[in-house]
């Protein structure tokens, strides 16, 4: 794959050294290209897009509100119809908070509608940028500043609810696959309608972590099969776009201190867990419609 | 020519005339008739734009805020509860400096729950930074719809119109419907540039530093001040091609009159009646019609009102720890004059509770007859 | 604001519209640690007995430049299309991969680009012409490779070769099934091209004497090899039937016929040995036993050689060892063998043989081949002043240097491990020793200056330009440090065996293109920058810069965050500290491929601090150091 030169992101910003949120934002950045409008909403990526007077992106931006990343980017997206100016692409950047908790809602109505926008979930597992509190992604038992025993349910199954609206394009990806990750926005770049992506995008400061290993953290989250790398077509066709070598989920936790506290019987649920919503993954492959 | 229409439609019709470009609205008593007027619209090719069928008002103003952004004309309706739940868009809206147009169909903020018309949801949005504009007819909210889109545009403030609850929306009105062409003429094409231009990028509304924060918003204030004259303005542009205008205030035989009597919205025409029977009755009294709330009208209601003996301010809505919204805003506007009328403060019609004209004889009657003002308004209801 | 002209200049104050470039903040000051992009060596090219420069050749193969990859390989093996056939490959036992899932298949790839790479000996030689003269005795591949070697350098070499045709074991001891023929001479040829003379049939010791070339020449390499096979001094040794292994496969070479029976007992377990089983079973008999002392984990011989053996029918008596010979009328046929048991180690390490008391037992032959163990063939055997081991081999020092000034010695002569790999590297030592010798200066400093990790072997192209060499021949890459995370699993692709008995032709066949190019995306190619690109996608800071080859380091804005570092898939960049603004990286600021053999006009360091530079989003960044990884950068090259 020929690579991109241009990039439209700065240094200069404020993130984390190691945060897994800015270098997906510049990776999706890059292959969408100057022809893009991009919505930020607050959580990481807002602090990391710049205060005033500077940006941090070299695009058109927004700073919108919390809840409404989708409408706000469907109302751009529904102008630039009006205009006629539909070679423009949409872009929402949400974090988990903003996606599986308080935006879900104008997410799903928007999704509904088939608005035209590509959604990039930052998903770092937690309401990083206010200090680590849980959210609905946060997986179980796993160590917040909000949940200091360990949370209690397990991570919301975002991806189902995005199938269930059918929407034509769906995938999940990480930078610690960056290459998968630029092919699928690429392929979202090329279709009509809303498109939403789910990238892992760890976190040194809130899993507490080495800030060198972000990247190897995604790539065992990949290999371990805990984030599995698939595109859902029309909410019904899954996809597995890498293999994993399946290696144990042990790999993957004992670099993160929120789950330093899990007792060997945690690590066991947390194994068979992963290798079930593996099977069940594979299973969607085959054609078994939920 | 006029024609019979639901208040609601003739909204419907106002914001077709205006060349809105975006709609996105979500239904609520007693709006939908609005959006489904539109949405008829929509699918007869009348419409010339899209409507987004939104899944809240938050939504709704949401996408309008970025549509507008992106350059094109908005509308959205709603009322009560959904406003109430648009109020965070509503503050981003104003700080946004878009010229989005909202009609407002006042009606109650529960709990407790119920349908009629009562201006407390607008009225509690008063610090968001809109322009407020209160119709007293369906004629004056399909007219002031269309000045709203001028004033807007060239302000760079959202505008909300606001008409009662059933009393406007679903009662039916002669209306005198101004041609496409007509409005053509008054209303200019959308031409704001676009603040999301791919080849001039910024980052639009990112976060700032206290400083600057304060710079942005003492000039928000200063531009709100600016815009008394183009009120004006556009107003008279209106009444050169339309034959009909409205004021910020009407003045109804104040000049001398022992009381004055201060009403806003539908309430206002049942006012009328009680004030020519009182006048009848040999009571000097006169009627202050307020449209305008923000801007609100301080050197007119001043001019109006100051040597105006008493006054009684009809408020159709309450702020629970003080008084009725309009009293406040009138007795502020009054306050550095030498001589401060005698202000009374009626609560009527809460919840479309009906008035009838001698409801507000009686009223008059019982604020002239008062010796001592009042520190707390005077709740009247039918029994 | 009048309606129809508002522009975006006046809306600009109303609401935060932001411009402003966020590089006015030098993030760079959060932390003093920065990459720096260290190539280092691959643990194939330690194990490699000849230091071959393994993982930058697949680097280069993975590009599709086979020719590249190839003169690579040349820089310190003359003869990679024999040693892609023969060798033992301890390559592939220290290949990072194994740990993994399976080593590459080093061998397989050094034959094919022997076999598909074009070789331009002009790019092979340095242009500095050297007025010396060097004689080498013996044309086996420890002769061959110094004499490529010093004729690279410059030295006009002269080989003497006491048999018809140059090659020593390579052409007469290894048989054409293993080795073609064409194989050797195309790579002999090459090294004629570079300007060696080659003296054919001409006996050093009788026909021209060591002090002859002493007078004549300013160095000299003796490596004679081990041509004299080993007698077992068991009783019937002298009766007919019985022939020395090395002679057998001598005779055959050179293409006449030896006689030998049905039943053929061949004793020994290296490659002489099996090397005569397979080219007996090709000559007619079919009844062949190997007879060996120790278990099959003993066996010197290449396990692969040895099933290839069995496959063909040949059997293997094991720890078996021949008592005495049984005749009748004459004619040979038995031999008494006794049953061994493994003891301790002996002096060669392995476990000693020893006999278990009453296990005797006949095996029926009519033929027995002798292969247990060679010596040298010489008439320097008795030159004075040169000093003999008692195993009787040519006495050296590591450098190859013998008691004999100006006289150097190598390969299974001089007692070398007896693999070709190890000839060739002993013939590469020594010629660094004579430049060393020739130049006055000290040869065991100038070894361990060029020295790859622990091993035996350097590389001569850092000796040729330490300044410019790529890589740091100090740092091995270990398994651990290699992010497996990046590579998926895969086969290992074998060679091809499925020609089997067709007379002499070639039995293990080539890997195709489709093959080598799978089995060249398993390499991980330890420790060399393939400019995968990973560490600059991964970076959040866009602190990385790419470069025409390789990648520069925006200090200013680097958090020294060390994901670069710690996610490269082969171990290429560490994190320093207290890399200034403006300052050196200690040793490797300023790389460049060496082109075409010729010095290119090197840049000081301050031409290669950039001030100024601008950024890739277009804005000025100032201060920016240096730091340049040393391979191309173009796209993604063979993956990550």
């Amino acid at each position: 794959m020929a690579m991109e030169e241009k990039e439209y992101m700065r240094s200069g910003h404020m993130a984390c050294p190691g945060c897994g949120v800015a270098s997906t934002m510049r990776l999706v950045l890059k292959i969408l290209g100057e022809k893009t409008i991009v919505v930020i909403i607050p959580g990481c990526q807002a602090v990391i897009s710049a205060n005033y007077p500077n940006s941090v992106l070299t695009v058109p931006c927004f700073h919108s509100a919390f809840e409404i990343a989708a409408p706000t980017a469907a109302g751009i997206a529904n102008a630039l119809k009006v205009q006629g100016q539909e070679d423009i692409t949409v872009l929402a950047i949400a974090g988990d908070g903003g996606t599986f908790d308080i935006g879900l809602q104008s997410l799903s109505g928007a999704a509904d509608r088939n608005e035209n926008f590509i959604y990039l979930c930052l998903d770092n597992e937690a309401y990083m940028n206010t200090g680590i509190q849980s959210s609905s992604s946060t997986p179980e038992r796993v160590w917040t500043m909000t949940t200091p025993g360990g949370r209690r349910g397990r991570k919301k199954k975002l991806m189902q609810i995005i199938a269930a609206h059918r929407m034509p394009y769906a995938a999940t990806a990480t930078m610690g696959n960056p290459l998968d990750l630029m092919d699928k926005i690429k392929k979202a770049k090329a279709i009509k309608g809303t498109r939403f992506i789910h990238t892992l995008a760890p976190c040194p400061t809130g899993w507490r972590m080495a800030e060198d290993h972000t990247a190897k953290s995604a790539m065992l989250a990949i290999e371990t099969k805990l984030f599995p790398l698939y595109e859902i077509i029309d909410g019904t066709e899954y996809r597995i776009t890498h293999q994993p070598q399946g290696l144990p989920v042990s790999e993957y936790t004992k670099m993160q201190g929120r789950y330093r506290h899990f007792s060997e019987d945690d690590m066991a649920t947390l194994q068979r867990e992963v290798d079930e919503e593996w099977e069940q993954l594979v299973a969607m492959t085959k054609g078994c419609r939920l | 020519m006029k024609t019979l229409l639901q208040g609601n439609y003739a909204v419907a019709e106002a914001v077709r005339l205006a060349r809105v470009q975006f709609v996105a609205a979500y239904p609520i008593t007693p709006q939908t008739p609005i959006y489904e007027r539109l949405s008829d619209y929509e699918l007869e090719g009348k419409l010339g734009g899209l409507m987004m069928r939104t899944e809240s008002e938050h939504s709704a103003m949401a996408a309008c805020i970025s549509a507008s952004l992106t350059g094109v004309r908005t509308f959205t309706a709603t009322a009560s509860q959904g406003i109430a739940l648009m109020h965070e868009m509503l503050h981003f809206a104003s700080g946004n400096r878009v010229p989005v147009v909202m009609c407002n169909v006042n009606r109650v903020v529960a709990l407790p729950w119920a349908f009629g018309s009562d201006q407390s949801d607008s009225l509690a949005q008063r610090d968001t930074g809109w322009m407020q504009f209160y119709c007293e007819d369906a004629q004056e909210a399909v007219d002031t719809v269309i000045q709203a889109y001028k004033i807007a545009e060239q302000v760079l403030f959202p505008v909300m119109v606001c008409i009662d609850g059933f009393f406007t929306s679903h009662f039916l009105e002669p209306i005198e419907l101004p041609t496409q062409e007509e409005v053509d003429a008054f209303l200019p094409a959308f031409s704001i540039p676009t603040r999301f231009d791919v080849k001039n990028p910024a980052y639009v509304g990112n976060v700032v530093s206290p400083e600057a924060y304060m710079v942005f918003r003492q000039r928000s204030f200063d531009d709100m001040e600016k815009t008394r004259p183009i009120i004006k303005q556009v107003n008279e542009e209106y009444k050169a091609i339309m034959g009909r205008g409205y004021d910020e205030i009407e003045a109804v035989n104040t000049q001398g009159a022992e009381i004055v009597l201060v009403t806003s919205g539908a309430m206002t025409s049942t006012a009328r009646v009680a004030i020519l029977s009182l006048r009848d009755k040999g009571v000097q009294v006169g009627l202050l019609k307020m449209k305008a709330f923000r801007p609100f009208p301080t050197q007119e209601v001043r001019t109006a009102l100051k040597d105006i003996p008493k006054v009684v301010v009809l408020d159709r809505n309450i702020s629970i720890g003080k008084e009725g919204i309009w009293c406040q805003e009138i007795k502020a506007a009054l306050y550095p004059l030498e001589h401060r009328p005698m202000i009374t403060n009626y609560i009527a019609g809460i919840c479309g509770a009906d008035v009838s004209p001698a409801m507000i004889e009686d009223m008059v009657m019982g604020a002239l007859n008062s010796k001592e003002p009042t520190d707390l308004p005077i709740w009247v209801r039918r029994d | 604001m009048s309606h129809n002209s508002i522009t975006i200049k006046e809306i600009e104050p109303l609401a935060p519209f932001s411009q402003g470039s966020t590089e006015i903040f030098f993030t760079g000051h959060w932390s003093s640690r920065k990459p720096v992009y260290v190539n280092k060596t691959s643990p194939c090219r330690q194990g490699c007995p000849i230091g071959n420069d393994i993982a930058r050749a697949f680097h280069h193969a993975a590009k599709g430049e086979y020719d590249e990859a190839l003169r690579i390989y040349r820089q310190d093996n003359p003869l990679p299309g024999v040693c892609g056939r023969v060798c033992y490959h301890p390559c592939e036992t220290a290949c990072n991969r194994k740990s993994f899932d399976e080593a590459i298949n080093i061998r397989g790839f050094e034959r094919f680009l022997a076999d598909h790479g074009k070789v331009d000996i002009t790019r092979e030689m340095t242009t500095n012409k050297r007025p010396e003269t060097i004689a080498i005795v013996g044309s086996g591949p420890a002769g061959l490779s110094a004499a490529y070697h010093l004729a690279r350098l410059g030295f006009s070499v002269t080989i003497f070769e006491a048999l018809p045709e140059p090659g020593g074991m390579l052409m007469y001891g290894i048989p054409e099934y293993r080795l073609p023929r064409e194989v050797l001479r195309k790579e002999i040829g090459y090294i004629r091209d570079l300007g060696v003379e080659l003296k054919t049939g001409i006996r050093v010791g009788k026909d021209v004497t060591l002090p002859d070339l002493k007078k004549e020449y300013n160095a000299i390499f003796i490596a004679v090899g081990a041509h004299k096979g080993m007698g077992f001094g068991i009783a019937g040794e002298g009766s007919p039937g019985v022939i020395e292994g090395i002679t057998y496969l001598r005779t055959i070479n050179i293409g006449k016929k030896v006689k030998l029976g049905k039943k053929v007992a061949v004793i020994g377990g290296g490659n002489t040995a099996i090397d005569c089983a397979r080219t007996v079973r090709r000559l007619g008999a079919k009844d062949i036993t190997i007879i060996y002392r120790r278990s099959r984990a003993e066996m010197p011989a290449l396990a692969e050689d040895v099933e290839g053996m069995e496959r063909e029918g040949i059997k293997i008596e094991l720890l078996a060892a021949p008592k005495r010979l049984i005749t009748e009328n004459g004619k040979l046929s038995g031999i008494e063998c006794v049953r061994m048991k493994l003891g301790e180690p002996d002096a060669s390490g392995r476990p000693r043989p020893l006999p278990i008391e009453g296990s005797e037992f006949l095996v029926p032959v009519d033929s027995l081949i002798a292969a247990i163990g060679q010596a040298p063939e010489t008439d320097l055997a008795n030159e004075p002043g040169l000093s003999w081991t008692s195993q009787g081999m040519i006495d050296i020092t590591r450098m190859g240097v013998t008691t004999m000034d100006g006289v150097f010695a190598g390969g299974d002569g001089a007692g070398t491990k007896a693999y070709v790999a190890d000839a060739i590297a002993s013939g590469k030592v020594s010629a660094l020793a004579i430049v060393c010798y020739l130049n006055g200066t000290d040869a065991n400093k100038e070894f361990a200056e060029h020295r790859i990790g622990a091993a035996s072997s350097f590389s001569f192209q850092h000796f040729i330009d330490p300044e410019t060499y790529p890589s740091d021949l100090t740092k091995i890459v270990p398994y651990e440090k290699v992010n497996t995370l990046c590579f998926p699993h895969g086969a290992r692709r074998d060679n091809p065996d499925t020609v089997g008995i067709k007379g002499f032709q070639e039995v293990l066949g080539g890997l195709d293109k489709a093959e080598m190019a799978a089995e060249i995306y398993r390499c991980f190619k330890c420790g060399t920058c393939t400019g995968c690109d990973l560490c600059f996608l991964l970076c959040p800071d866009l602190s990385l810069v790419k470069e025409k080859k390789g990648y520069s380091v925006r200090v200013d804005y680097c958090k020294g965050c060390s994901i670069c570092a710690t996610s490269c898939p082969r171990n290429v960049i560490e994190m320093r500290e207290g890399i200034k603004q403006g300052s050196r990286v200690p040793g490797f600021e300023d790389f460049r491929e060496k082109t075409s053999g010729k010095n290119e006009p090197k840049k000081t360091s301050s031409q290669s601090e950039r001030e100024g530079e601008a950024s890739l989003t277009g804005a000025p960044t100032q201060r920016v150091v240096r730091v340049e990884g040393a391979t191309q950068a173009q796209g993604i090259g063979g993956g990550i």
